[in-house]
């Protein structure tokens, strides 16, 4: 994940943390994340070139919260992962999309940052559940356990691109 | 005049958006509310085992109305159909336990012999009494299968009968049991009236 998102980015995980308890509810959620980000990347695309300034703003803000509000009705109308409250997460998703628009991520440049955002948080998802999986024990299920995995992943990947970067 | 159109070109997606939202809104409107109510008679009806019944037992309530038992109160009771016969009844039942009313769901077969047992409702202390409002609990599945006469004495041990009580909470655990056994007396003597399946529909 490249450092200027990084904000951004990190509203991702209470939601990585919530969904990641079983397979369908993870897969399910990244590809509505993956839509949300992507319709509001779109359509500021258009915003960016015909306003500026705090209407730009504006019509960001107004944007997320139109995405987050269709995607969390759909998720409801296909009882997308029935025992995950998914409304929570949203609200954040939403969080996400204006401070991502504002740090310049949905830019025609940043096609390379984007992706890797995506791909990035595919891996911490699908890694979180696996593990959570291979536990197989109830405590696995359980919220705490996932921060603690959680926090292993990122160290773990801390401990890699230090190793990787020569000091 | 840059100004202003940029305050129209606001609005218009301000109005474009609620529009969109709306809209949305009137469509699943009616998907979400069928789902909201198969989740609500899931978690009710999951005591009884799944291809057991073929109606929607919520919408077939039964018609009790003399709700106090020895030890529990009745409020009401469904019945389950398989082909049109009679297979389980599933009475709703409160009893008081250690910190409050215990609402439960008490799942019979058309043998009088229980299918499960699930808590609804309860106020008894975490971790002690509590565990009866877990899912799977396995204190609760362990009646599984028994009937009023099977075992002859419904009591704990404590109280010279064959159950197990829950660690630490034996009025949890001597409410439960009572008002299961009344429950299965209930059945036992209005059978009749229970399983009888009215002509009208």
């Amino acid at each position: 994940m490249t450092k200027p998102f990084a904000l951004g980015s990190l509203l991702l995980l209470p939601a990585l943390l919530g969904v990641s308890a079983t397979l369908a509810s993870a897969v399910a959620f990244w590809a509505l994340w993956v839509t949300i980000l992507t319709l509001h990347g779109c359509s500021c695309g258009w915003v960016r070139n015909h306003l500026s300034g705090n209407w730009r703003l504006a019509a960001n803000v107004l944007l997320a919260t139109t995405w987050v509000s269709c995607a969390h009705l759909v998720a409801q109308a296909l009882a997308l992962g029935p025992s995950t409250p998914v409304g929570a997460y949203l609200a954040l998703i939403g969080m996400q999309c204006v401070l991502l628009e504002h740090e310049g991520l949905f830019a025609t440049d940043r096609r390379r940052a984007r992706l890797q955002l995506f791909a990035v948080s595919a891996g911490l998802l699908l890694a979180l559940t696996l593990l959570r999986f291979l536990l197989g024990s109830s405590i696995a299920i359980l919220a705490p356990t996932g921060f603690i995995l959680l926090g292993l992943l990122l160290a773990g990947w801390q401990a890699w691109t230090q190793r990787r970067t020569p000091l | 005049m840059k100004r202003t159109s940029q305050a129209v070109i606001v609005l218009l997606i301000a109005i474009g958006v609620a529009g969109l939202t709306i809209g949305l809104q009137q469509l699943t409107a009616k998907p979400i509310a069928a789902q909201l109510r198969e989740m609500h008679s899931r978690a009710l009806l999951d005591v009884l085992p799944v291809g057991s019944y073929d109606n929607q037992p919520l919408e077939q309530p039964l018609g009790i109305t003399s709700g106090m038992l020895d030890n529990s109160q009745l409020l009401g009771g469904y019945r389950a159909t398989l082909a049109g016969t009679p297979s389980a009844v599933v009475l709703r039942s409160q009893v008081d336990g250690y910190g409050g009313r215990i609402e439960l769901l008490i799942a019979i077969d058309h043998n009088a012999k229980l299918l499960g047992v699930k808590t609804l409702e309860h106020r008894e202390t975490p971790s002690l009494g509590g565990h009866i409002g877990e899912p799977g609990n396995a204190w609760l599945a362990s009646f599984k299968g028994l009937s009023r006469e099977n075992p002859q004495v419904w009591a704990l041990k404590k109280d010279s009968g064959q159950f197990d009580q829950m660690a630490g909470a034996t009025i949890t655990s001597r409410a439960v049991i009572n008002a299961i056994h009344d429950a299965l007396r209930y059945f036992d003597e209005h059978r009749q009236a229970l399983l009888e399946t009215t002509g009208h529909d």
